[in-house]
């Protein structure tokens, strides 16, 4: 475990290389909170509530999710990892006693806590903005669990985002499938709209996959609503997260092998 | 003796996509793939014993990086077998991975916006090198190399002869049994070859560390490896003494003649002149031919002096490589 660590602190003082590229990247995931913010105020005009929100549970509802999508740092790792089998620079990985798996979770956790104080930063900004339409978590226990959520789909994340990467050992380039991915993921968690929005049914299938409680579910949960779902949330996330581990693993030993190491 | 790299009948055949050119073939390649095997090594035999400095070499795409890939179980054999220390390399046993160690002259393990000592602290949690182990290494490396001062300069500042020793440290740390270098001195100043060369003799030394040893660069072979081994499109060639190997390929003698007067020398006898200036010739001959050459000029004219040297390194190395490559035994 310890090695982890050192993986996740190296993440950590390789990213202080980057602070302007970190600072400017905080703010961009809040761009759409303003672009929210004049869609629904045109919908609420004659309205007081959607789908169980008001207004300000609204705005709010995009900039948590806002604050958890800009936590989620594993998907440019995948680039990196992507980069490093096709050019011939996993080796590092292959002839050191240490997980891929592990190395990308850790790294990928470290990237996290690093731009963690700058998306708090970016997040009091955006609230002093916002003053008065900005509301608060609805109960300390909401809150807390919201974050633990939120972190089961950080997890879920990072290893679908392992596997992505994974796929350049078959497919060498991965490009396409990682772009659709971003924007598929995008929607199934709630990043565009309220999923509370969404058909009934639709809803019904989305509680079984990880996507409904990456961003949608903890925002929910921070504004008070939905919170009987919370544990069976729990359940999912963790037998999800069960499950992509084993298929991460799997696939690994079985993809290593067809790396050839190119470019020396 | 204790042998700690073994192979039998080790086989690599790689797989390549083959396009055609132009964007015809390239639309092409696109609904048939055209796949062309090569074999990077044939059934290659070879055994290490503990404590060796061994040198492989050979032309570019003869099967060196390749052989170093199969022990490090970077990559799977497609035929044979390979044992290292006991382990099959290509399960990538942790207890085999906390064993050796492999630098690759063009390809870095060092954290690039980071000095090196982050990726030694990095590489004390990997292989679990207790405190006392760790901080000797660091000072006896680091006091052999003299780069105690750039430990915290990032890497990106280094000097590609200051990284290369970073590297070396990086992968020496944890104690290896064995070394893979594959082309440790590639693009290297003559002082830092230098340096390299004597580090890793000090190590196969003192630390009895096993070196295997891939380079183009002959001096590294000769100043380093007692034996050699010649490898050449996927087979071994030749595998002893490198002295011996070399002797037996020194067709030619260079020979340097100073005259006392100016004069056109002359010599009915089949040698090469590389220069003829009015007090000085420089001629090569084939061995055998060295006496009567010398005899005749003496005679002939005015000689002030003589030297005989061997010829260049490098024309014998390449007529090793086309007789390897026509089968001839060596």
């Amino acid at each position: 475990m310890r090695k982890y660590l050192e993986v996740g602190k190296i993440s950590v003082k390789s990213q202080i290389t980057y602070r302007f590229d970190v600072l400017i990247g905080c703010f961009m995931p809040f761009i759409r909170v303003f672009l929210a913010y004049f869609l629904w105020r045109t919908l609420f005009t004659d309205k007081t509530e959607m789908g169980g929100m008001t207004f300000p549970m609204m705005l709010t509802y995009y900039i948590v999710c806002a604050f958890i999508q800009r936590l989620e740092q594993s998907n440019g790792l995948v680039w990196e990892f992507a980069g490093e089998i096709r050019e011939g620079r996993f080796t590092k990985y292959l002839v050191k006693p240490v997980s891929p798996l592990g190395h990308f979770v850790f790294t990928s956790l470290g990237k996290t806590l690093y731009h963690l104080v700058f998306t708090v930063l970016a997040v009091g900004c955006v609230i002093l903005i916002f003053k008065g339409q900005f509301v608060g978590p609805a109960s300390a226990g909401s809150l807390i669990l919201a974050l633990l959520i939120a972190f089961l789909g950080l997890l879920v994340m990072i290893l679908l985002n392992y596997l992505t990467a994974l796929l350049a050992f078959k497919f060498t380039d991965i490009t396409g499938w990682h772009l659709l991915n971003g924007n598929v993921v995008d929607f199934l968690s709630g990043a565009l709209l309220p999923l509370s929005l969404l058909p009934d049914w639709m809803q019904g299938v989305m509680r079984y996959f990880p996507f409904y409680y990456m961003q949608f579910l903890p925002a929910s949960l921070y504004l008070g609503l939905r919170t009987q779902e919370a544990f069976f949330g729990l359940l999912v996330m963790v037998i999800w997260i069960i499950v992509l581990w084993g298929l991460a693993e799997f696939l690994y030993h079985r993809f290593r092998r067809l790396y050839e190491e190119v470019g020396a | 003796m204790n042998t700690v790299i073994q192979t039998k009948g080790l086989t690599k055949v790689f797989k390549r996509v083959e396009k055609e050119d132009g964007l015809k073939g390239t639309l092409k390649a696109l609904f048939k793939r055209v796949i062309v095997e090569k074999t990077a090594l044939d059934h290659f035999d070879f055994q290490v014993e503990q404590g060796e400095l061994l040198g492989l070499i050979g032309p570019n795409g003869a099967g060196k990086t390749t052989l170093v890939k199969l022990l490090c179980g970077i990559i799977q054999p497609s035929a044979g077998e390979a044992q290292v220390l006991g382990f099959t390399p290509g399960k990538l046993k942790d207890g085999f991975r906390r064993s050796y160690a492999v630098v690759m002259g063009q390809k870095s393990q060092l954290w690039w916006d980071l000095p090196a000592s982050d990726t030694f602290l990095l590489n004390k949690e990997i292989y679990g090198i207790p405190d006392d182990i760790y901080k000797q290494n660091i000072a006896y490396f680091s006091d052999i190399f003299g780069v105690r001062d750039l430990l915290s300069v990032p890497v990106r500042n280094l000097s590609l002869g200051e990284r290369m020793k970073m590297e070396l440290m990086a992968a020496l740390l944890h104690n290896p049994k064995i070394l893979f270098l594959d082309e440790p001195t590639i693009g290297l100043d003559a002082i830092a070859q230098k340096q390299i060369r004597l580090f890793l003799k000090e190590v196969n030394e003192t630390k009895g560390v096993t070196i295997m040893l891939t380079s183009h660069y002959m001096e590294d072979i000769k100043h380093l490896c007692k034996r050699t081994v010649v490898i050449n499109g996927g087979k071994k060639v030749y595998d002893g003494n490198l002295d011996a190997l070399l002797s037996s390929f020194q067709e030619h003698r260079i020979i340097t003649v100073s005259f006392e007067c100016e004069c056109q020398p002359q010599l009915d006898l089949p040698v090469e002149w590389l220069e003829k200036s009015p007090l000085k010739s420089v001629l090569m001959v084939r061995r055998e031919l060295v006496k009567p050459v010398i005899q005749s000029l003496l005679t002939h004219y005015e000689v002030n002096d003589i030297r005989i040297e061997e010829e260049d390194i490098g024309g014998v190395i390449e007529r090793i490589y086309t007789a390897g490559k026509e089968g001839i035994p060596l």
